[in-house]
Order: C-alpha cells, then sequence, then structure tokens
C-alpha cells in the first residue's frame, strides 16, 4: 500500500534519513519508534508530503506521491498531531466536517457523518458538536482529532504521537478506542511514538528507527523476543529486563516480607508468630540479622518446651541463595530441591528476602503482561 | 452653565456638522488605513526578515509628531480634506499593521500544520484558520487607529479639514470657553464612546472557542 | 540654533516634570487598585477613558482650569501618562507569585512592609516599563501643548507650519523624534537588565 524506496533526508548537514526503504501493508497498524532524533517523524511526515525527501521514491497504491496533487493527496490522508490542533474558532461540528467540505460533500452528508463518527467515541452529537475545542478536556479534544482525521474515509491515518500529551488513564483509554476503530474500519495506520509500552499495545508491526535507519522492523512478540540490538534493548526498558531471564537476578523479584526472628526468641512467642503471620516456618536470624537457620511448626511440636529458647533446635537444612543469582537458575533450584522458598542472602549472609512459588508466578506474569505493581503487596 | 446651554443650541447646526466632518475624516482615514495595513500585514507575516525592518520603520514613523506631518502634509497638497485624509490614514495604519502582523505570526503553528497536513489550501488555511484566530488582535489594531484618528483629526482642523477641531481652534484663537467646550465635549465623548462600541464589536466577532483560552 | 537647544531642554523639562508627577500619583493610584477590592475597575476605567480623550480636546478643556501656558501643558501629559504607569503597577503587583506574598505575610510583615520591601521591589521591572511607555507618549504629545500657549519644540514646528517654513518644522521636529527614540531605546535597556536582575 505505501512504499518507501531508498528515501534519503538532510536537514543542513545533518542527515536525518538515510537510504529508507519500508513498506506497509493495507489495514496494518504501523509504529515508528525510536530515540528523539532517529527520523521517525520526518518520515511520517513525507508520507503527506509536509516534508519532501532529498532523494528516493514514496508510492501509495503504486503511484509516486510526488506525482500527486499535494492538496489532493492530503484530503486522502488523515492526520492527527500531538497538540491536537484542533481550531479554536471552530465547533467540534465545523472541525470534523473540514475535510468533507473541502471535498464539497454536501451539508447533510456532513451533518450524517459528524453524528456517525461521534457516536463512534460515546460523545452525543446533541451535547458535543456545538461545543469549542476549549470547552472540552484533553482527551474529548483528541477524540475529535481523531474524528475530524477518519471525517474523509481517508484509507491511510498518520498519527504523531498523539497521544503524548495526554494524563496516563486518558492515554490508555485512547489507545484502546483508536485500536478498536482502526480493527473496525481497516485503516492503514502509521503511528509515531517515543513510549514503547504504546507502541507494544497497539502496532501489527514496530518499526525501530535509529539515526535515519531502521534497526528492526517486526512484530511486538518478535522484537521482546530478539530485539536487534542493545538501543532496543534499552529502549524495551523493563519489558525487556523482565523477559530475559538471563539478566533477571533473584532479588529482583524475591518476596522481601520475610517472617523473621531471632535466635533467643522461646517457643509460645515462636508460635504465636506462625498464627498470626499465617506461616508454617520462620528464619531465625541473629541480631545482625545474619541467617542462624529456619524453624518450623514441626520443630517446634516435637522439641519445642516453654521456656526454652528455640536457638537450641534449629534447622540448619534451609537452601541460601546469593542475592545475583540468575533467576533461571533459581527457579530450577527451587523446583528440584522441592522446598517451599530458597532464602536469599547477601555477601555476608544477611537475609534479604526470599523467593518462593508466589515470585515465580509474579515474574512470569511481569513477562508476559508489564510491570503489575499491584502484586508487589 | 444656563449660558452654554443657550450657545450649543443657538449652534447645533454648525457643531452637528462639525461633528459629521469630524467622523467622516476618522472612518475615511480608518477604513483606508485598514485596507492597506491588513494585506501588508498578512504578507509581512510571510516574510518576517523583511517585517522586522518595515514595522521598525513604522515605529520611527510614529513617532513624528502629528503636527508636523500636518504641517508636511499642508505644504504638499494645500489646505483641505486631502491632506488631512493622507495624514491620518498613513498614522491609521501603524497599529493595524503591527497588529495584524504580530496577531497572525503569533496563531499557533500546531493550528498551520494540522491545516496543511489535512490538505487546505494556502489560501483556505489564511481565511479560515489565521484569520479568524488573528481577528480579535486585528479588531484590537483598528480600536487603536481609530482612538488615535479621532485625537489627530481635532488637530487636522488646523490645515482646513474641519471637524470639531475647527471650533476648538476658534474657541483658542478668541478665547471663547464655549467653543472650544463644544469642540472638546463631543471629541472626548465620541472617543470614549467609539472605543466601547469597537470593544463590544470585538466580543461578539471572537468565537466562543477563543474566548476561554486553557 | 541656540534656541533649538533652549526648546529641547524646555520640552524636556516639561516631559520629566510630567512624568515624576505621573509616576508619583500612577503608582499611588496602583497600589490603591491592588489593596481596595472593586475600586481597581474604576480607577482603572477612569485612566483608560482619560487616554482616549483626544489629547488637543483635553489641553483645551484644562486650559479653561489653568489658563494658557505650561501649567497646562504639565496637567494634561500627567492625566496622559497615568494609564500605563497605574496598569504596569497594579498588573506588576498582582501578577507576584502568591508564595512570596505568603512568605512575607508569614515572616510577619505589615503590610506597608510587604509593599516597600517586597512588591514593588519586585513589580519595578514592570513598573519601569509603564514609566516608559509615558515618557514616550509625553514627548510626543507635549508638541501641540503650543497650541495651548505652552513652550516646548512645538513652537518652531506650529511657527514654520504658519510661515511655511520648512527648515523651522525640521528643527522643532527631528528633535523631538530623536528624543522619543534615544529614551525609548535607553529606557528599553535598563528595562531589560532590570528583568533580567529580577528573574
Amino acid at each position: 500500500m505505501i512504499r518507501f524506496n531508498g528515501i534519503s533526508k538532510s536537514f543542513g548537514k545533518t542527515k536525518i534519513i538515510d537510504n529508507l526503504s519500508f513498506e506497509v501493508n493495507e489495514g496494518e497498524f504501523i509504529v515508528l519508534i525510536g530515540p528523539s532524533g532517529c527520523g521517525k517523524t520526518t518520515t511520517l511526515k513525507m508520507i503527506n508530503k509536509l516534508i519532501e525527501p532529498d532523494g528516493g521514491s514514496i508510492n501509495i497504491d503504486g503511484t509516486n506521491i510526488s506525482d500527486v496533487d499535494t492538496v489532493t493527496l492530503r484530503r486522502k490522508i488523515g492526520y492527527v498531531i500531538q497538540q491536537i490542533g484542533l481550531f479554536p474558532n471552530m465547533t467540534v461540528e465545523e472541525n470534523i466536517c473540514i475535510v468533507p467540505k473541502l471535498l464539497k460533500w454536501d451539508k447533510e452528508k456532513c451533518l450524517e457523518r459528524t453524528k456517525e463518527l461521534l457516536e463512534l467515541v460515546s460523545m452525543p452529537y446533541e451535547d458535543y458538536a456545538k461545543k469549542y475545542p476549549t470547552e472540552l478536556s484533553g482527551g474529548q479534544q483528541q477524540r475529535v482529532g481523531v474524528l475530524r482525521a477518519l471525517a474523509a474515509q481517508p484509507p491511510i491515518v498518520l498519527m504523531d504521537e498523539p497521544f503524548g500529551a495526554l494524563d496516563p488513564l486518558t492515554r490508555d483509554a485512547l489507545q484502546d478506542e483508536v485500536k478498536t476503530l482502526q480493527q473496525k474500519l481497516n485503516k492503514t495506520i502509521i503511528f509515531v511514538t517515543h513510549d514503547m509500552e504504546e507502541a507494544l499495545k497497539m502496532a501489527d508491526t514496530i518499526i525501530f528507527m535509529d539515526k535515519g535507519k531502521i534497526l528492526q522492523k517486526a512484530s511486538p512478540e518478535e522484537m521482546l523476543r530478539n530485539p536487534a540490538g542493545d538501543i532496543i534493548r534499552e529502549f524495551m526498558g523493563k519489558h525487556m529486563t523482565q523477559n530475559n531471564n538471563q539478566d533477571l537476578k533473584a532479588e529482583d523479584f524475591m518476596n522481601v516480607n520475610v517472617v523473621k526472628t531471632t535466635e533467643n526468641k522461646q517457643t509460645l512467642e515462636c508460635l504465636e508468630i506462625m498464627k498470626r503471620k499465617k506461616v508454617n516456618s520462620i528464619i531465625v536470624t541473629d541480631k545482625e540479622n545474619t541467617f542462624k537457620g529456619i524453624i518450623t511448626i514441626e520443630d517446634l511440636k516435637n522439641h519445642g518446651k516453654v521456656g526454652v529458647p528455640i536457638g537450641t533446635m534449629l534447622n540448619k537444612e534451609a537452601q541460601l541463595i546469593h542475592k545475583d543469582m540468575g533467576a533461571k537458575e533459581a527457579f530450577d533450584m527451587l523446583i528440584e530441591t522441592k522446598r517451599d522458598y530458597l532464602i536469599v542472602v547477601a555477601d555476608d549472609d544477611k537475609v534479604i528476602g526470599i523467593i518462593n512459588k508466589t515470585s515465580m508466578v509474579k515474574a512470569l506474569a511481569d513477562a508476559l503482561w508489564g510491570d503489575l505493581e499491584c502484586m508487589n503487596s | 452653565m444656563y449660558e452654554f446651554i443657550e450657545f450649543l443650541i443657538k449652534n447645533q447646526n454648525m457643531i452637528t456638522a462639525s461633528l459629521s466632518v469630524h467622523i467622516q475624516l476618522v472612518v475615511t482615514a480608518v477604513s483606508i488605513g485598514a485596507l492597506i495595513a491588513i494585506p501588508i500585514g498578512v504578507i509581512l507575516s510571510r516574510y518576517q526578515k523583511v517585517a522586522k525592518g518595515v514595522l521598525g520603520f513604522a515605529g520611527i514613523v510614529q513617532t513624528i509628531p502629528g503636527l508636523v506631518m500636518l504641517g508636511f502634509a499642508l505644504m504638499l497638497f494645500g489646505i483641505g480634506k486631502l491632506p488631512a485624509i493622507v495624514v491620518l490614514s498613513v498614522y491609521a495604519i501603524l497599529p493595524i499593521l503591527t497588529n495584524t502582523y504580530v496577531g497572525i505570526t503569533e496563531v499557533d503553528k500546531h493550528y498551520k500544520e494540522a491545516a496543511r497536513g489535512i490538505g487546505m489550501t494556502t489560501l483556505q488555511i489564511l481565511f479560515k484558520v489565521e484569520i479568524p484566530i488573528a481577528l480579535p488582535a486585528i479588531i484590537n489594531g483598528i480600536k487603536i487607529s481609530t482612538v488615535y484618528i479621532i485625537s489627530w483629526a481635532t488637530l487636522a482642523a488646523l490645515i482646513g479639514a474641519g471637524g470639531l477641531g475647527d471650533l476648538i481652534w476658534t474657541g483658542l484663537a478668541t478665547t471663547n470657553d464655549y467653543y472650544i467646550l463644544a469642540g472638546a465635549i463631543p471629541a472626548a465623548l465620541m472617543a470614549v464612546i467609539i472605543g466601547a462600541i469597537i470593544t463590544v464589536i470585538q466580543k461578539l466577532v471572537t468565537p466562543r472557542g477563543l474566548k476561554v483560552r486553557g | 540654533m541656540m534656541s533649538i537647544f533652549n526648546y529641547t531642554v524646555e520640552h524636556l523639562y516639561i516631559v520629566l516634570i510630567a512624568c515624576l508627577l505621573s509616576a508619583v500619583m500612577g503608582i499611588m493610584l496602583g497600589v490603591v487598585a491592588y489593596w481596595v477590592k472593586y475600586v481597581d475597575t474604576v480607577i482603572l476605567t477612569l485612566a483608560d477613558i482619560i487616554q482616549t480623550i483626544p489629547s488637543l480636546a483635553l489641553l483645551a478643556m484644562l486650559m479653561l482650569i489653568f489658563g494658557l501656558g505650561n501649567t497646562t501643558l504639565i496637567a494634561g501629559l500627567v492625566l496622559y501618562s497615568l494609564l500605563p504607569i497605574i496598569r504596569n503597577t497594579y498588573t506588576g503587583i498582582k501578577g507576584i507569585s502568591p508564595h512570596i506574598k505568603e512568605a512575607a505575610v508569614g515572616m510577619g510583615m505589615s503590610r506597608w512592609q510587604r509593599l516597600f520591601k517586597v512588591e514593588l521591589p519586585l513589580a519595578f521591572p514592570m513598573i519601569f516599563s509603564g514609566i516608559k511607555i509615558a515618557v514616550v507618549t509625553a514627548i510626543g504629545v507635549s508638541v501641540i501643548g503650543v497650541l495651548i500657549g505652552a513652550g516646548g519644540l512645538g513652537y518652531p514646528i506650529y511657527r514654520g507650519i504658519q510661515s511655511n517654513n520648512v527648515a523651522l518644522i525640521l528643527s522643532g521636529a527631528i528633535p523631538v523624534v530623536i528624543l522619543a527614540l534615544l529614551i525609548d531605546f535607553g529606557m528599553a535597556k535598563i528595562e531589560n537588565r532590570l528583568s533580567i536582575v529580577k528573574k
């Protein structure tokens, strides 16, 4: 549908786009991502000729766009920008209808289309059509911004960091809406962002750019699994570290809420703690927090006497692991030793946490769905 | 006080005639000024490098006392309405020009980018986006010009243009307080009232969307 | 040539006296407008109306009170210069961050201490730019003072017009323009420096 053939562009002496070639299929949701200055916005703006390339050609449906009248071309391509750019002197309805009116649609058709579009984003025509942009919230404004881009039923929509200025909740809602709209209306969308989370969520295909070149063009899963290079890995930030088990260490996902006690505690006190915390074993340390052993409810039942410090009946068989141990190794050990938990210690055997099956599940969940803060507690 | 009212009644024809001449002078000068200034302001907004020079020059012209300009007009064109209108128009251009230029250049570039991206032609962007958004600023320029010109027009009587200035002149020359008041009071009222009317117009033509900012 | 120098000095003298008076009154009125609720609209509107009145009309009416001469011109210039000074004083003080004002209240400063130690110093760049506007306007307006019997550079200009003498007109007009531009330029420089210091 859209094909870049060896596109280059320099501003002054700086090369912004360097011999860029790629293809976008019909109905595809393409996200261009990369560090600032990587050329992603420039690439986007070449499609509607806001920026002209120095060399190479861009074809849409087989036609070189430099042969198409600029204004005609733009009217067939929707355009959404981060600053929204709704015209403050026009109502919501007038804003949505700009392109249809430029295309000389008749009044009735415009009205119908506006109603239909507002319906799509649950902003009733009666309530919103006559409002001015300044009377809407940021999220509503950008919804209208998206509708304006869709109004004349363009097959292609360009979006330049459209949700960058919105608060996280609104951004999330709009991402969902746009993704749904795209699938429902079967639009080809080229979307620029610097937010990897957004890219992973929205894209069919992610194009990662750096210094005017494509580093990797891949589906979100493929990019997560096999990032082509350190920049991409870095860019993925938490998505990467949590996904790449090699890099994840024991201390990254251990549970720090450890039930601990000191060796001079007595049997009854210990039982009381177990009852309160609903555990059947407790880690015992000295006053410096150095590991001494563990004590289980069985140990207490079998050997415990009132008034005797627990230090005398410690079970020394617990499995200690160093905090720098790799995640996969730790999980393997947990399964192999068939223990309920591994005790994570720092260099001098100071106890800093435990790893149990819950920690494993959490680590897996993070890798699959991103960092779920709610599971930390 | 009583005598003054008597004077007003006796000379009401003369006073209303002066007033209407005054209004004519102002309306003509401001209209000519606006017709020249708005297109130039629009063009200058496209050539910002040239604009700096032009606006700087305009600023200097504005510091030339009106009396001096009238003096030159008198020498160039002689006595009458024409030289007065020429001078007044020149003065009317400046505030409208600056405000048009500033108003249009201050239209947020995102609006222009959105408009281009959507497929508006340059002219469509100008008439549908830039001028409507800059309109309050342009009208403010017209207001400043009008108030100025009402003031300068009282001086224009000096070169035989007539108007309320004539009455003030006669008063000053003959030390007749009534003439002075009969010219000065309507001139003052006219400036205040027309200023207020333009403020109202400005509010009316400003789309609701531009009033609530943020 | 000597006489042009004299006219220039007289012109400057009139403008200076008028602007000094106007600055004192304007700042006072600006502070009152800031202090007293509802009075701000009254003061600002009145100053706005006065400035709208055509200068010749204003001077002619004042002449009926003060008679012919420099006094009338100075009175007219004072009235004329009030608006920018009042407005800038008012908005200058209003624009000071509420945190700073709160801090001053919290330190136990009285209203007057706050005014002189915090509010006026912080608003000064803004007030200064109001005074600049006032001075530049006054230089231009005082030219027509000649019509109500005042002195200054308006005199040679008026004489030149009456006698059709271009050289005479220019001998008055050029110093006026130069004065206005120089003072505008010089005060703008000071203004820039002030606003940098305050930031």
